[in-house]
């Protein structure tokens, strides 16, 4: 059983960093005082890079430029995008509540049961969740081939285990696979934005979305994106009020 | 005709017969149980129809002073029988409906319309008359009646409607018929912290109402038992609301039941008055734009959990509004619309309701060293007593904010001297784990315990259990020879060990190997050992039973007997 785990064909990305002129330039341009060259700089490096560390460092460099150019919400969004990639990056989690704060919005974990539960699940990254799952599963492996070679009463509680073990190794995993395919939206309209029936200014306003707000992306066209609102309506909004969470 | 054409043809006419029965002769008979009742009394409208099953009732009866009940039915039933060898059938449709009088008269119950086989029946013919009187002795024995009720009232004020009922009878049972139990349209029941009644009686043939008994009443100078119930309402829109006489239903007990007779009652009704409250519009005159909808005589607490607080630190204020108003119903102050709250950031609303009291929590967040007290909480609420908007606010609270970077407190910089965490300047060399693919996982998981599955069953089908103690034993046997020979200190013990390994490899005693010949026993088997490895067998045997049988009984080399195990077990033995 072992031999079929190591058949799964393990492989690993190659690293792919941001170019490193581009992020030398933009950190110049950051200490210079100039955070909107720094944030065109590194959306170029974010754009090439593919490793995850890198874009989630990316994201919160970018989150910063956003703050020092005076958009707190949109540095909100950004650090939200980099979560996705270092969850667990404590500057990252003290910017992103520091700026909630700044924008008037709730704390993004309030400490309540719901949210360190939220927090822990998604305190691993997509591949970090799957090497979590692949290790309890060797050794669900282990106390299968014992329990079916032996099957003292040892052997049948280490299994009974190992299968426990699965469900909260699986945890993580499971939150990645319902939450990384979808495709949220943060508005980021200091005003909050309205949500129209169609994608024109002319269309009747349906709703009207606070800033800060998190919404699942239906449709996209040029300049407008159609996300859901609470209701599952699917509303219009311009896509320069709201910010995509998936970088 | 032979006989049996003949009999198949009245076996025909037979089943015919009961289709034509049931086609001829529809009746409709449309009546009242009583003609004459007291008030508060109830009676019932029967509707049947004979002849037929396809027939409905179109609309029924309205008539002022009487309360109709819904209709209940259609009632079928269908009976045939076998009358001078004629076969007949009848079918009938039943319905009822009860009936109320809420006054005393004459009443005329107009025609009931119905359809027929699919053609409109009036009926009866006549209207039919239904003559409601006084229960004079009723009203001698029991009383019912509405105290104070208020004959105005503004949108989305409370009102109480206190019921008071008795009487001077001993043993029976109690009935009430309230019109509005147990909803009213334009009015809501709020909740109270009165405390439940001592009885509960039925309301309505189908509800139970909690009830008070208070003190013992004279009235006429006959004492009476007197019953509160007492509910508290909240009109909901302008217009009048209509409250129709309730009755109180005693009845006395002449007779109990028993397991062998019905019990007899004498039944007693009183009535009370019906009556009308006014429900006016709050003013729009003067009404402030803040207003969130408070009706009432309200006044405000505020209490807090801490009044000395870091910056950043959190201060939960209660504000609390009490008294006889809508305090369920109106929306709280938005602390965050409110000036004054500018230097506080509101993280959070707890939201409560308790009898006459609305509570509610805000968690404030003081953002700057420099306030010095949380600020009153107002909120306009319209008076119905003085029919102006008042407003009432809490008390201003003193509060200390420390800054945490004051240098007595010693504490680091925060509040306004926060700021980002620096940018990350270094490029991350590190991949992180690559995905392995969930899909892939998943199978892996599947294929685990799929082989678990298969590989179990397969080794118990063939192998039997492992964990059985033969089983056990077998794989404990070389472990436990080896430590059986290092204690053993005679040929004879050392003999007992190896026949004790034999016997746990074997499934058998170890008593069977003392003395077996291992050369015949090999031969005996399918597969016999190899012929140096029998000889072997075969010297430690004797070796050992020389020895044992001498007087010393020395024990020999026991790594012979270690290897000559191990020998056998590779072997598969």
């Amino acid at each position: 059983m072992i031999f079929l785990l190591t058949l799964i064909g393990l492989s690993s990305l190659p690293l792919q960093e941001a170019p490193r002129s581009l992020d030398q330039s933009a950190l110049a341009a950051y200490r210079d005082g100039n955070p909107v060259a720094a944030s065109t700089l590194w959306s170029q490096a974010l754009e090439t890079a593919t490793s995850e560390q890198e874009r989630g460092r990316l994201c919160y460099n970018l989150g910063n430029a956003a703050y020092r150019r005076g958009e707190v919400v949109q540095a909100v969004a950004w650090y939200h995008a980099a979560l996705r990639y270092t969850p667990r990056d404590g500057d990252l989690w003290a910017n992103l509540e520091f700026c909630r704060a700044e924008a008037e919005l709730d704390p993004a974990d309030r400490g309540d049961l719901t949210d360190s539960f939220q927090r822990l699940l998604s305190s691993l990254t997509r591949g970090e969740s799957e090497w979590l799952w692949a290790c309890a599963l060797v050794f669900l492996a282990v106390a299968a081939t014992g329990e079916s070679l032996r099957g003292s009463a040892l052997w049948r509680r280490l299994f009974v285990g190992a299968l426990m073990v699965q469900l909260f190794c699986a945890g993580p995993l499971l939150w990645h696979l319902v939450h990384d395919g979808q495709d949220t939206w943060m508005v980021t309209a200091l005003d909050g934005c309205g949500g129209h029936s169609e994608p024109s200014d002319e269309a009747k306003q349906l709703a009207h979305f606070e800033a800060g707000a998190v919404l699942e992306e239906l449709d996209q066209l040029p300049d407008w994106v159609k996300l859901a609102d609470s209701q599952g309506r699917g509303l219009w909004v311009r896509t320069k009020d709201a910010f995509s969470l998936v970088r | 005709m032979n006989s049996r054409v003949q009999q198949g043809l009245l076996w025909v006419l037979a089943l015919m017969a009961p289709v034509s029965g049931a086609q001829q002769g529809v009746s409709v008979d449309v009546s009242l149980s009583r003609p004459l009742v007291k008030l508060g009394d109830e009676l019932h409208l029967r509707i049947h129809v004979d002849g037929t099953r396809d027939a409905r009732v179109v609309q029924p009866p309205s008539v002022e002073g009487l309360i109709f009940g819904s209709l209940a039915g259609p009632q079928i039933s269908q009976m045939q029988e076998f009358q001078g060898g004629r076969v007949t059938s009848r079918i009938s449709v039943e319905w009822a409906m009860s009936i109320r009088p809420t006054r005393v008269g004459e009443f005329e119950i107009p025609p009931i319309s119905l359809e027929v086989d699919g053609k409109t029946v009036r009926a009866p013919a006549q209207a039919m008359s239904l003559r409601v009187i006084q229960d004079l002795e009723g009203a001698t024995h029991c009383f019912i009646e509405s105290m104070d009720v208020p004959t105005r009232v503004f949108e989305g004020e409370p009102f109480d409607l206190d019921l008071r009922f008795g009487t001077d009878l001993a043993a029976g049972e109690v009935d009430l018929y309230l019109p509005w139990w147990p909803s009213h349209r334009g009015v809501l029941e709020v909740k109270t912290g009165n405390p439940r009644g001592t009885y509960r009686f039925p309301v309505n043939d189908r509800h139970e109402a909690s009830v008070t008994e208070l003190d013992p009443a004279q009235r006429n100078g006959v004492p009476f038992r007197v019953f509160q119930l007492a509910r508290r309402y909240l009109a909901t829109r302008p217009g009048t609301l209509e409250f129709n006489a309730a009755t109180f239903q005693f009845s006395e007990v002449i007779r109990r039941s028993t397991v062998f007779a019905t019990g007899r009652y004498k039944r007693y009704h009183a009535q009370s008055e019906p009556f009308q409250i006014e429900v006016l519009p709050v003013p729009e005159e003067g009404r402030p734009l803040d207003w969130t909808g408070a009706v009432g005589e309200l006044t405000t607490q505020r209490r807090v959990d801490r009044r000395d607080v870091d910056e950043g630190g959190t201060i939960s204020l209660t504000v609390s509004w009490f008294g006889r108003g809508n305090t369920e119903f109106f929306a709280a102050p938005d602390l965050k619309r409110l000036s004054g709250f500018e230097d506080f950031r509101v993280l959070g609303v707890e939201d409560s309701h308790f009898s006459d009291e609305r509570r509610v929590t805000y968690d404030l967040v003081p953002t700057s060293s420099k306030i010095t007290e949380i600020p009153p909480v107002p909120m306009w609420v319209f008076s119905p007593v003085s029919e102006t908007f008042v407003r009432v606010a809490t008390d201003p609270v003193a509060v200390r904010v420390r800054s945490v970077g004051d240098p007595e407190g010693g504490m680091p910089l925060a509040g306004d001297e926060l700021d980002l965490f620096d940018v990350h300047p270094d490029p991350i060399s590190e991949t992180g784990l690559a995905p392995l693919g969930a899909g892939r996982l998943g199978g892996a998981a599947v294929s685990i315990l799929g082989l678990w599955f298969l590989g179990r069953t397969l080794i118990r089908r063939h192998q039997g259990d492992p964990n059985a103690p033969r089983a056990r034993r077998r794989r404990a046997a070389l472990r436990r020879l080896r430590t059986a020979l290092k204690v053993s200190d005679s040929a004879s013990e050392q003999s007992l060990a190896l026949a004790r390994f034999m016997g746990d490899r074997m499934g058998e005693p170890a008593g069977a190997w003392l003395g077996r010949d291992v050369v015949e026993w090999s031969e005996s088997m399918g597969a016999p050992l190899e012929e140096s490895l029998l000889r072997d067998w075969s010297a430690i045997c004797a070796d050992l039973d020389a020895s044992a049988w001498s007087d010393a009984d020395q024990p020999i080399d026991g790594s012979r007997m270690v290897n000559l195990a191990q020998a056998l077990c590779a072997k598969g033995l």
